[in-house]
């Protein structure tokens, strides 16, 4: 704690403006993606139960719920790769806030 | 955030070259575009090195874009260029889903500055007609914080970069603006396109204007059907692109309506000669769009030294830049007073010529590629970065009880290389243990892209339990080390085609060796393990072939 409160004092009112922004974009899409997961979760046990009914009728619902999962993993990967790029960023100006000494 | 960062040219562009070969990229055009500017590119004589994904996206590339440098998407071609100077251009940032990877991870692992192609942000601007899918509005939910990580947007019209930075939140002075280009087959007829056309349009057809339209609706092809009715008979209308057998009942039933139905065509599916004879036969082409990101055909069909009328909004009046060229798309009497001033007064025709001809000379791949030099070297990175060389990656596919895996993991960490390991559990009742650093083997490939690595090894063992690693094998180049049980099913069965897609071959003696030359279509690399060798001894061979391997001539064999 104490070395953030060193770094704050060393930031640009613009850079801490800029910092603070980026971390509630990032908690954003991490809200993002727990929902994601939350509604995979969900679609899983929905379909564990229908496994276990193990009714013809339900593979429509079958096919529908893969896809359901198939599109949910897609925006859960690109919302990690939004993260990974998000925090490579808050890192560059983190380092350039701490001066050239810092590793 | 924008920081005063020093200017650096710009001394290699690494170009994603991925959409050449992509399905649904090449209908919707963006593989053509991206084609065509690394055209323009070589053009130039910038230096740029496209990434592909596939040996099929290469071969696409050398025979589109010749004397393109090229290379093999991994964190070793990043690795190579990582230097200060060098940008990345993403090319499929908007194209769906966010899961093609537009930025994949080792150019942000190297700190590059990325610039991304903006070719329209359509989704966003009319959420309620294309984004009513859940999935849809969350992939463009994800998307939009993405764009707004890279350095430069390169806009392919000044209304793409308004519409971009409104709708996206970007800053609009870190976007430029490029353009686009047409193929060098949009050219005036050298002989009677007719010919040429004789599949699509009936020989009996007289004197025609073309639109080369779409069922989107803001494409507003009705609107011109409707507007169709009040042109004077003597030109047949020509809609020509693909359609659904429901499209085509929608727009028959609109001819009909408006009386025109006997002076329309619909052309169905068009291949790129006959497109081209479509357009240069034509006594006008009109564009009625409500919104595009550029206007590809208005350009294509001046290049073809057609007269070119066009709506007046969104980027089409920028295509042209012609007023009098514009009329309102929706006015139905706006849209046929054009038409029929533009076949009959040959005053107005010599001035849709004229501004066809200058915006022929003004939109070409090379100014577009000019433009993205000028743009990113005149913008440099947003941010300070430390550019690195991106960490050096292994994936391992294998079946639980593998008895190499462990010594394999060992010495690929002792050369300071990272192992993932993906676990293929078809043959198993064993639990894959899947933790961060060991996947389930269906997610390579999938979630985990191929790009990440620089070496992929898969390891057969039975047939039974390498069901889904096999799989994987014949659709991602890996290193196929074939252990004794799995030799036949390689050398006669299913696995012969990733047999075929190896880069390289592992295999336990030299009699297997010589059983899968004679199998394969053509030579690979092959390292020859002992069969008396310890699990140690392989791993370390394995390590050091994977470090020499990309150097190595197909007909090496090499014994450890």
């Amino acid at each position: 704690m104490a070395s953030l409160k060193g770094l704050k004092g060393r930031l640009r009112g613009d850079q801490i403006n800029a910092l603070t922004a980026d971390v509630a974009a990032l908690r954003e899409v991490v809200l993002n993606i727990n929902h994601v997961v939350t509604q995979l979760s969900d679609t899983v046990n929905e379909l564990n139960h229908d496994v276990r009914a193990g009714a013809e009728s339900s593979l429509p619902l079958f096919l529908g719920y893969s896809e359901r999962l198939r599109l949910d993993a897609d925006t859960a990967i690109g919302a990690t790769q939004v993260i990974e790029r998000q925090l490579a960023l808050l890192d560059e100006r983190l380092a350039a806030a701490a001066g050239p000494d810092a590793p | 955030m924008s920081e005063r960062l020093p200017r650096v040219g710009v001394s290699t562009l690494l170009v994603d070259a991925r959409p050449v070969d992509h399905p649904t990229a090449r209908q919707r055009g963006i593989g053509r575009y991206v084609t065509g500017l690394l055209n323009g590119f070589v053009e130039i004589g910038a230096p740029v090195v496209a990434l592909h994904g596939s040996d099929t996206e290469a071969e696409v590339l050398a025979d589109a874009v010749p004397g393109l440098a090229m290379r093999g998407w991994s964190p070793r071609a990043v690795r190579e260029h990582a230097t200060p100077g060098t940008w990345f251009l993403a090319t499929q940032l908007m194209l769906h889903p966010v899961s093609l990877d537009p930025i994949p991870r080792s150019i942000t692992e190297a700190r590059l500055p990325v610039a991304a192609v903006m070719y329209d942000v359509i989704p966003y601007r009319f959420p309620e007609r294309y984004l009513t899918d859940p999935n849809a509005r969350r992939q463009a939910e994800v998307r939009a914080p993405l764009a707004r990580t890279v350095d430069s947007l390169l806009a392919i019209s000044d209304f793409a970069a308004t519409t971009a930075a409104e709708e996206l939140g970007f800053p609009i002075e870190r976007i430029g603006m490029i353009g686009a280009g047409v193929e060098a087959s949009f050219a005036p007829a050298t002989d009677d396109p007719r010919h040429r056309s004789a599949r699509v349009l009936p020989a009996t057809v007289g004197p025609y204007v073309v639109a080369v339209t779409g069922g989107d609706e803001r494409k507003n092809t009705e609107g011109l059907l409707r507007a169709w009715a009040q042109v004077e008979p003597g030109h047949h209308l020509v809609i020509a692109n693909a359609h659904t057998p429901v499209l085509l009942g929608r727009w028959t039933a609109c001819a009909r309506d408006a009386g025109v139905l006997d002076r329309v065509i619909f052309t169905g599916a068009l291949d790129d000669d006959e497109m081209v004879a479509v357009v240069q036969g034509a006594a006008l082409a009109v564009m009625p769009s409500f919104e595009e990101g550029f206007g590809l055909p208005v350009l294509e069909a001046a290049s073809c030294g057609v007269p070119v009328i066009c709506s007046n909004l969104s980027s089409l009046p920028e295509v042209l830049d012609e007023p009098a060229a514009c009329f309102d798309p929706h006015d139905s009497e706006s849209i046929a007073g054009s038409i029929v001033r533009a076949l009959t007064d040959e005053a107005h025709r010599s001035t849709l010529l004229a501004a066809g001809q200058r915006a022929t000379q003004r939109w070409t791949w090379a100014n577009a590629a000019a433009a993205t030099i000028d743009i990113l070297e005149s913008q440099g990175p947003r941010w300070h970065q430390r550019v690195t060389a991106p960490p050096r990656r292994v994936a391992l596919a294998t079946r639980p009880g593998d008895p190499h895996i462990e010594a394999v993991v060992d010495a690929i960490q002792a050369a300071g290389i990272e192992p993932i390991v993906f676990v293929d559990g078809t043959g198993s009742a064993e639990p894959t243990h899947a933790t961060p650093a060991r996947w389930p083997a269906r997610a390579l490939g999938r979630f985990v892209k191929p790009w990440d690595f620089d070496h992929v090894v898969a390891m057969l063992g039975a047939p039974a339990d390498h069901v889904v690693i096999a799989e994987c094998a014949r659709r991602v180049p890996c290193h196929l080390w074939v252990e004794p049980e799995a030799l036949l099913s390689v050398e006669y069965g299913a696995n012969l085609r990733a047999l075929d897609n190896a880069r390289s071959v592992i295999v336990s003696t030299s009699e297997a060796a010589e059983r899968l030359r004679r199998a394969a279509v053509a030579e690979r690399p092959t390292l020859v393990l002992d069969d008396d060798g310890s699990p140690e001894d392989a791993a370390a061979a394995l390590v050091e072939w994977l470090a020499d391997v990309d150097d190595l001539e197909p007909s090496t064999i090499r014994h450890r």
